[in-house]
């Protein structure tokens, strides 16, 4: 076996131009952009089609990848436009809401509801119309090295090659451990996201959250929910469902001294009054776990070694900034930027060393890298543990109080009010947790 | 509603092989036990005598036990192309 063997069975005719591993987000605007250039494109994919082991949280940003993906992302089978946001700050008895909705009318959403196995499919099956191969049920083992170039995978038996190989094979990602671009795997640098969906009429999604017909929401969540502990709850409206679930650091679980599951906080998340009359009636058609990588800037790898470039979860490529937690723009962007410098840099021959740096380049010029780096100090300030007990149960507290009188006749004045807020509710400690939030 | 209820309406196709093995000799020692609560679906039991087990066969494929165990303990792997989970929605 070995070099030998494959010498003899595979002449240059059978060299792929690009190998991708993982057909999510990531590898499949990668392979778009590789097809639609030409260039002999297979899609390994270890489920049995595009998109059935990926779940998201469920919520896609589009404007940063209109230039990048615009075309592939004609006709997706998005869920619902969100026009609706708001964050919930939760303690034990009381809970505020932060609602901004709009009816501006726009050309196309800036952002959208997703289910993935929807979307992926509906992908693969693009990237298919331009000649590149989706293959589902391929588990790819090994990486094929000559010399320190990677030279193509192992599937199975087959020894597959190609002239790059692009990882995109999510957050766990095996074949970068195997390049040598992660040591292993620190528990810092992940989140664990639980997410339940449920299924609901489209009208009754519509007077809940008080929506125009076909229109989307976003309901964030923070506090109390999570017993103090680092992490948010989310509900996003499908066309005819509800994403539900948590987002936790998986450091704040293993740190915890409670019995607490995370399963358990994600039904009495659904117990909460705020959440509870929105799912009444709902029934759960699937449960699913994923990891994201949290870790940010800071954590990220290098980017590939020569024959190998990585991108999306596998590169730990999402933003966690406390309001929006992003990860799939940034698999399309990345995805996309590699698919684009193997579009220009394998026909004009050039070295497997050039293409790595070109396409370290393309992303440190990219919003990926840029916004990466904006964030950085994202995930130390959002470990602070005061954002998810005190501030919210405090703050939550504090605003219902502004709207009472009290039996010996005295209302709130709003001078009072906020001197309470600046010196009891928050203290210096919560300015300065909120000045350095600010600056973030 | 039970995570056994709801880890019972996803489909997964269920290989006899385990894709995750456990080192029992580490086991054996380990005081944390963080999968235990860690698991989404609650796939880790500990038998009366202290023995921790493993029912594969829900998996989630997530890989927080992977993670979050500080002793290295979890041996994991993708499991064996058509098997495991299917996300239908995602």
């Amino acid at each position: 076996m070995g070099p030998q063997r494959y010498g003899e069975k595979m002449s240059d005719e059978e060299t792929l131009d690009v190998i991708v591993v993982g057909a999510g987000l990531a590898g499949l605007a990668c392979a778009w952009h590789a097809a639609k250039a030409g260039l002999s494109t297979a899609v390994l994919e270890r489920g049995d089609v595009a998109g059935g082991k990926n779940l998201s949280g469920g919520r896609l940003y589009l404007e940063p990848v209109q230039s990048l993906c615009g075309e592939l992302l004609l006709d997706a089978p998005f869920e619902r436009p969100v026009v609706s946001e708001s964050i919930v700050l939760l303690g034990a008895d009381d809970g505020l809401s932060i609602r901004s909705d709009t009816t501006r009318q726009e050309d196309r959403p800036h952002s959208v509801t997703v289910l993935r196995a929807k979307l992926d499919q509906h992908l693969a099956d693009r990237v298919g119309e331009l000649g590149a191969m989706v293959l589902p049920q391929q588990r790819v083992e090994a990486l094929l090295r000559e010399g320190d170039r990677i030279v193509g995978v192992k599937v199975g038996s087959e020894e597959l090659r190609a002239r790059l190989v692009v990882v995109a094979d999510g957050v766990l990602s095996f074949l970068a451990e195997e390049a040598g671009l992660r040591a292993n795997r620190p528990v810092v640098n992940y989140g664990l996201g639980v997410k339940e969906i449920i299924q609901l009429d489209a009208q009754s999604i519509e007077q809940r959250f008080n929506l125009a017909a076909g229109q989307g929401a976003s309901r964030l969540f923070i506090g109390d929910l999570t017993e103090g502990l680092p992490g948010g709850g989310f509900i996003y409206t499908n066309r005819d469902s509800l994403s539900l679930g948590l987002v936790m650091p998986l450091e704040a679980l293993a740190a915890s001294n409670t019995e607490t599951q995370i399963s358990d906080l994600v039904e009495r998340f659904k117990q909460r009054p705020e959440v509870a009359p929105l799912i009444a009636g709902g029934k759960t058609i699937e449960y699913g776990a994923h990891l994201v990588p949290e870790g940010g800037f800071a954590a990220l790898p290098s980017l590939g070694v020569p024959g190998l470039l990585l991108a999306g979860d596998a590169a730990g490529l999402v933003i966690n900034s406390g309001i929006t937690l992003r990860g799939m723009d940034l698999a399309l962007a990345s995805g996309a930027l590699a698919g684009q410098v193997a579009a220009a840099a394998l026909p004009a021959d050039l070295s497997a060393e050039e293409i790595l740096s070109r396409y370290q380049q393309a992303i440190k010029d990219s919003f990926v890298w840029q916004q990466m780096k904006a964030f950085r100090k994202a995930p130390r300030l959002l470990a602070n543990e005061r954002i998810y007990g005190r501030y919210p149960q405090r703050v939550a507290q504090w605003t219902q109080d502004l709207f009472r009188v009290q039996a010996n006749g005295q209302g709130t004045s709003l001078r009072k009010a906020s001197k309470r807020l600046r010196r009891e509710v928050l203290g210096w400690r919560g300015l300065r947790d909120l000045w350095r939030l600010s600056r973030m | 509603m039970k995570v056994e209820e709801k880890v019972a309406l996803c489909a997964i196709k269920n290989d006899s092989e385990s894709h995750i093995v456990l080192d029992q000799s580490i086991c054996k020692l380990c005081k944390t036990r963080l999968c235990l609560r860690a698991c989404p679906a609650q796939l880790y039991t500990q038998s009366e005598s202290g023995e921790i087990s493993l029912d594969h066969s829900d998996c989630l494929e997530c890989g927080t036990c992977l993670v979050i165990c500080p002793n290295g303990a979890v041996s994991w792997r993708y499991p064996n192309a058509g098997f495991g989970i299917y996300y239908r929605l995602g």
